[in-house]
């Protein structure tokens, strides 16, 4: 009985863990006729069965298992206190989440390289992969024994179960499936862009980009069924899960505090040019120019002239400048004119000079 | 009182009388405890009553393919099985016939 699939499969495997600590040998035949009858009750309950309609059906997985076990005369399952070990596990996984988060809006805030990106992976790990020891062998999903977890998923299944059914049904028949296609253009172009992005030209890129995340999205697909059927899967996928949603969180507050923080200041962070296959550029009487200087009527050249077009976009130019720690010579792309000549003096300090080679009389009248 | 609590200690019983007459795999059995009227037998504890009686020897099993798809585990009665099942039908007899009496008396 191998047809067994998708709700059905989901609850052999719970009930497999359940009787996990049976001989070997009786464990393939018990489950193989609990699958026959799994088969059974899918057909009468028909395509669109969820693991609720199951479960109402049948109990939990737990359940089912427990009163298989008294029937059958199974000797009474290994009792082992693991609660305390998964609220360890939670807590330093929950350590490390917030140590990624925190390198992760570093990284993206400070422009480190990978080599800084992978060290600081590291170090966030830590904790994450002491939790996994102090889960002792266990499956991850001990963290859904948890009272926090119970808590937790009741407030959760408060909100749902408000909502009708139908759109219950859709927000897992399409969120899920939804959320694998993301994750999986998420890691593959992510990872793409980090290991050769930024080595080789746009068209390669976009070229790509395209090509890994259709691999990512099949790969990702493929696990996720995968993990339906093998649950050990889940020790692979978890994190992965809880790496991306923290990397979101990270990201999206990092760019919205970034910018608060340029509006704050009120001078101009590097803008990122509107397309980026056309580089940032300004042309006098069709050729490009490298700097503009600006006069006031008296002949005082002015800096920090912020220059925008007539709908108020800025007039962008690439250009170079000190580093904020002025320890190095950095390229911007911003509207501030006229734009720095750099110097890099022998101790390596970096200064910006803005004063223009020439003069201008004041204005004649 | 609750049915339930009473299939318990004769579900053995009731498991091999309906395989008394025709093997069945593990559905089949369900269905026919319900058919003769024990709704209130849970899903798995037939299945682990079936796994239970062959580990004590009372019944054989067998995988024969079915029209409709995957393949059937048969259970059925051998030798052992039968004798069981007289020597409970006794038993059960006997404890019926007290229980009435009892009842009957204090009625």
């Amino acid at each position: 009985m191998t047809t067994t699939t998708g709700v059905a499969a989901a609850y052999l495997a719970r009930v497999r863990e359940e009787l996990a600590d049976l001989p070997a040998s009786e464990l393939e035949e018990v489950l193989d006729d609990v699958a026959g009858h799994l088969d059974e009750v899918a057909v009468e309950l028909g395509d669109d069965m969820t693991s609720r309609d199951l479960q109402d059906r049948l109990g939990t997985p737990a359940e089912y298992a427990a009163e298989l076990r008294t029937a059958a005369g199974y000797p009474a399952p290994p009792r082992i206190r693991h609660n305390g070990r998964g609220g360890v596990a939670v807590a330093l996984g929950a350590i490390s989440a917030a140590l990624l988060a925190f390198f992760t809006a570093a990284w993206i805030d400070a422009d480190l390289g990978i080599g800084d990106m992978l060290a600081m992976a590291a170090v966030g790990m830590v904790p994450a992969l002491l939790g996994v020891l102090a889960l002792n062998r266990r499956p991850p999903e001990l963290v859904t024994e948890l009272r926090l977890w119970h808590w937790a998923a009741g407030r959760l299944a408060r909100v749902t179960d408000a909502l009708p059914m139908s759109l219950r049904r859709d927000l897992v028949s399409v969120g899920q499936p939804g959320w694998w296609v993301v994750r999986g253009v998420m890691v593959a172009t992510g990872g793409y862009l980090l290991a050769v992005g930024h080595e080789i030209g746009w068209e390669v890129n976009l070229a790509g980009l395209v090509i890994s995340g259709l691999i990512g999205v099949v790969l990702s697909v493929w696990l996720a069924r995968r993990s339906q059927r093998d649950r050990r899967w889940l020790w692979l996928l978890v994190p992965v899960n809880a790496a991306l949603v923290v990397a979101l969180i990270s990201m999206a507050v990092t760019g919205s505090w970034r910018t608060i923080a340029s509006r704050a200041e009120g001078n101009s962070y590097p803008v990122p040019s509107v397309s980026s296959d056309q580089p940032a550029g300004l042309t006098v009487d069709g050729s490009p120019t490298s700097n503009v200087f600006v006069f006031d009527e008296n002949g005082k050249a002015l800096t920090n002239v912020r220059l925008y077009d007539d709908v108020g976009g800025p007039i962008v130019l690439n250009g170079t400048g000190c580093s904020r720690a002025g320890l190095g010579e950095v390229e911007t792309s911003d509207n501030l004119y006229p734009k720095p000549g750099v110097e890099i003096g022998a101790d390596g300090s970096c200064t910006e000079t803005v004063k223009p080679e020439f003069t201008v009389p004041p204005l004649q009248r | 009182m609750d049915p339930s609590q009473l299939l318990k200690g004769v579900l053995d019983l009731a498991v091999l009388a309906v395989l008394r007459d025709a093997d069945g795999y593990g559905y089949d059995v369900l269905r026919r405890l319900r058919a003769a009227g024990l709704q209130e037998v849970a899903d798995a504890s037939v299945y682990g009553t079936l796994r239970r009686l062959f580990a004590a020897g009372a019944l054989t099993s067998y995988v024969q393919p079915s029209e409709e798809g995957p393949h059937r585990k048969y259970y059925g009665l051998n030798d052992t099985g039968r004798d069981l099942l007289a020597e409970s039908t006794k038993t059960w007899n006997h404890f019926a016939d007290t229980m009435s009496g009892l009842l009957e008396e204090a009625a």
